[in-house]
């Protein structure tokens, strides 16, 4: 036939060290076989000792997993021109161990051993192909056990996550734990759990095992929103926004106390206490913005796997609100609300300066007014 | 064993000559390697062949990213190893490191440029493919099960986020539910009782049946070993009622024993059949929640194997294992402490003699840090016990793995302490 398959055999590793004649007899002797896409070249079971050269296409490697749930593919690597298929059952006459695919049009030389074997080059043909072959697989078996430690890493990360989402579980629990019973062992001391100092007393109490949650992870405290970048658009949108929600805080109350609109903001300014509100109730927002938006919220979009963030939007505004409980129900809602505001504007811009601001002026505005229920 | 006997031993000098047989043993060395240390190293640029007379060995790969070491295959006795440099010249792709005592392995030095010996390399070049490709084999089915696992374990760790969502959404509703609903046991209203079960109860189940693939069994909804359960039930409720007569007597200074009793049956007696219907029923839902829902799932999660079948990975640090001193380990117990981790403080002995892993004491206290602000609003008196009664209860479900136990102990519990 003399057909020239191989315009350039020095090009194919698989064919080092070959002699025209020999690639000649290789050419004679072994057909050419073409496939459509997403064909089965090789299937998983199967026994043959045939091997294949690529002579055009590309290929991909699977591993299927069946059972009566479902299918499960995995693509262990891909191979295209030049690569050689199905040279593991040349060698060890085992069943094939995996599926090769067809990923596009492929044209491949079947080369077996009963074929070559008429040819009066067969033992040096046979010896080279074993010589090459075995360079060739010792170079998959690097690349397998390199693919393999990676995975193993991405695997002990999978873990090491899991644990890290254990001690994150156990210090929402504590902290909720510490925001109930401290209520009532304040009331157990005849406090009043409202006042300043208690509060004050709570918020740090609260936060102790989140901190020691930051502790122990060692991340860099811009993970956590305590950042100046980008922080005017924050300061707008906190003011914005904290005017915001206070005005739809104080219309609903001048609905519901029957107060008029003038009066409250009277009463407010009437109500104010300078040093606590100027100096203390910021720093006070800024930790407890820093542990439930920094902290809990970020943590919980990393641990959930929560791209867009919305659930961990939610469960902090439960555990926001949750721990609100003692100033009343109504200020659980409030704070509720709230709270997803607040954890969107954070999953927007990532900077606790903006959500601080919006904590401050509710706080200022709206802490004095709860006081009433 | 005998170098040469040895060498005919070797499937990969099967097919060799005497005289072959002879030049190879010329450059076979017979080397003794102590538990611990490397045979070959990784990335080191050498050709020997190696085969292990005794002993056993781990294969093991540094991931140069991280600078962490992972176990990737085991060699025992009568193995070869070294094949892939052996053939492709190339830098040593892992490392292996003798296990377990020492190792006795022969060392055959090869030199491709040593033109006498060319000749049998080439012959023992196809044996040694072989062993190579089989290699192939295993790694990349090792691979898969990784992969599968990994998959597994994503799974896993998004039933837990939906579950650590519905736990903390469910603990707020229910302390802000007491604003709403009379939730008092002592006034036993029947409605304020199944308002709650079902408030606890529904959401459990409803979560349970669309998220968690769990069967009823893990919750401990089985009869298996109700025979034991019963046993230990009734000796704990006698032991249970002993100690509370002693401290009755204890308390009121004086031998009042048949005054206790009338108290007990009293407090028996006193209870309408519905009520005792209405507590049984609000008692099993919350065990249910409580104990066979949210500890089982939290013991799930919380326990973590570091190496498992297959693969086995090698933390940096190995988990600390504790001494019996340990108990004078300040720092120690403190890391114990504030990992809620009060089981690896315990004896293992003793624990797994009464069928505990050391790691499920978590999920038992944790669950009780949950529950115990949930009954707050009767004193802190109360709570402190029913904290203490949780942690009890939780280890006796871990024992059991049966709900019948927990509830006919809660339910005892509930009925005698009524007055």
């Amino acid at each position: 036939m003399g057909i020239k398959i191989f315009s350039k055999p020095s090009s194919f590793p698989i064919f080092e060290n070959f002699t025209p004649q020999e690639i000649e007899d290789i050419e004679l002797l072994c057909e050419t076989q073409d496939f459509d896409p997403q064909v089965d070249i090789i299937k998983e079971g199967e026994m043959s000792d045939d091997f294949f050269v690529i002579l055009r296409g590309k290929v991909e490697v699977l591993k299927i997993d069946e059972n009566h749930h479902h299918v499960q593919q995995f693509r262990l690597t891909t191979f295209s021109i030049g690569d050689v298929i199905g040279e593991m059952a040349f060698i060890d006459h085992a069943p094939r161990s995996s599926t090769v695919r067809t990923m596009e049009a492929t044209t491949l030389i079947r080369i077996s051993s009963q074929s070559l074997a008429v040819s009066k080059h067969y033992k040096s043909i046979r010896n080279k192909l074993i010589r090459n072959i075995a360079k060739m697989s010792s170079q998959r078996l690097r690349e397998a056990n390199s693919q393999y430690v990676n995975s193993l890493q991405t695997k002990l990360n999978l873990v090491q996550k899991r644990r890290n989402f254990g001690t994150f579980f156990i210090c929402i629990f504590v902290s909720l734990s510490i925001a109930t019973i401290s209520e009532y062992i304040i009331e157990f001391f005849h406090y009043d759990v409202r006042s300043d100092v208690s509060t004050v007393v709570r918020v740090i109490f609260v936060c102790l095992p989140n901190i020691y949650f930051i502790a122990k992870f060692k991340s860099p405290l811009k993970d956590f929103g305590v950042t100046w970048e980008g922080w005017e658009k924050s300061v707008l949108e906190g003011s914005l926004f904290g005017v915001g929600i206070t005005g739809i805080g104080l219309f609903i109350d001048s609905l519901y106390s029957a107060v008029s609109f003038k009066n409250e903001i009277l009463q407010l300014i009437h109500s104010f206490k300078g040093g606590y509100w100027l100096i203390i109730y910021p720093l006070l927002s800024y930790l407890q913005e820093f542990i439930v938006r920094g902290v809990v919220q970020s943590s919980a979009q990393k641990l959930l796997n929560d791209d867009q963030g919305f659930y961990a939007v939610f469960v902090t505004a439960v555990l926001f609100a949750g721990v609100h409980i003692h100033r009343g129900w109504q200020f659980v809602f409030l704070a509720f609300f709230a709270s997803m505001v607040m954890g969107v504007i954070y999953l927007h811009r990532q900077n606790l300066i903006g959500v601080t601001i919006i904590h401050m002026i509710a706080g200022f505005v709206l802490l004095p007014i709860t006081e009433k229920y | 064993m005998n170098k040469v006997d040895f060498i005919k031993s070797q499937a990969v000098f099967n097919d060799l000559t005497s005289e072959e047989l002879e030049l190879i043993a010329d450059h076979l060395r017979l080397r003794i390697y102590e538990s611990g240390s490397y045979i070959i190293r990784e990335d080191e640029l050498f050709q020997n062949l190696y085969f292990i007379e005794r002993g056993e060995a781990e294969v093991v790969k540094l991931n140069k990213e991280t600078r962490r070491e992972f176990i990737i295959g085991e060699l025992h006795q009568g193995d070869m190893f070294g094949e892939m440099a052996f053939v492709d010249a190339q830098p040593r792709s892992s490392s292996v490191r003798v296990i377990h005592g020492s190792a006795i392995v022969y060392e055959f030095s090869v030199d491709w440029d040593n033109a006498q010996m060319v000749p049998v390399y080439e012959k023992v070049l196809e044996k040694t493919v072989q062993v190579g490709v089989s290699r192939l084999r295993m790694i990349n089915r090792d691979y898969v099960q990784n992969l599968k696992q990994q998959i597994k374990d994503i799974q896993e760790q998004n039933l837990f986020g939906y579950f650590f969502i519905f736990v903390v959404t469910i603990y707020n509703l229910s302390n802000l539910a007491r604003y709403f609903i009379s939730f008092d046991i002592k006034e036993c209203n029947p409605f304020s009782l199944i308002g709650f079960s079902l408030f606890l109860f529904l959401p459990t189940v409803i979560f349970l049946h669309y998220y968690m693939n769990y069967a009823l069994v893990d919750f401990g909804v089985t009869f298996h070993g109700v025979k034991n359960t019963l046993k230990e039930v009734f000796s704990i409720s006698i032991i249970g009622v002993l100690i509370a007569a002693i401290i009755s007597i204890v308390w009121t200074g004086s031998l009042q024993l048949g005054n206790f009793f009338s108290y007990l049956f009293r407090s028996c007696c006193l209870l309408s059949p519905i009520h005792l219907l209405t507590i049984l029923l609000y008692i099993f839902s919350l065990e249910f929640t409580v104990r066979g829902a949210i500890q089982t799932s939290l013991q799930r999660f919380l326990y973590i194997p570091l190496a498992n079948g297959n693969f086995a990975v090698v933390p940096e640090r190995q988990p600390p294992v504790l001494k019996d001193r340990a108990w004078f380990n300040f720092k120690q117990i403190g890391t114990y402490l504030l990992s809620f981790d009060l089981g690896a403080l315990a004896p293992s002995k003793i624990l797994t003699k009464w069928g505990y892993s050391q790691r499920s004491s978590r999920a038992v206290l944790l669950t009780a840090t949950m529950m115990w602000p949930t009954s707050l609003p009767l004193g802190l008196d109360i709570s402190f016990i029913k904290f203490l009664t949780d942690i009890f209860l939780g280890a006796l479900f871990i024992r059991q793995k049966n709900l019948i136990g927990v509830v006919i102990l809660h339910f005892l519990f509930v009925v005698f302490t009524r007055y």
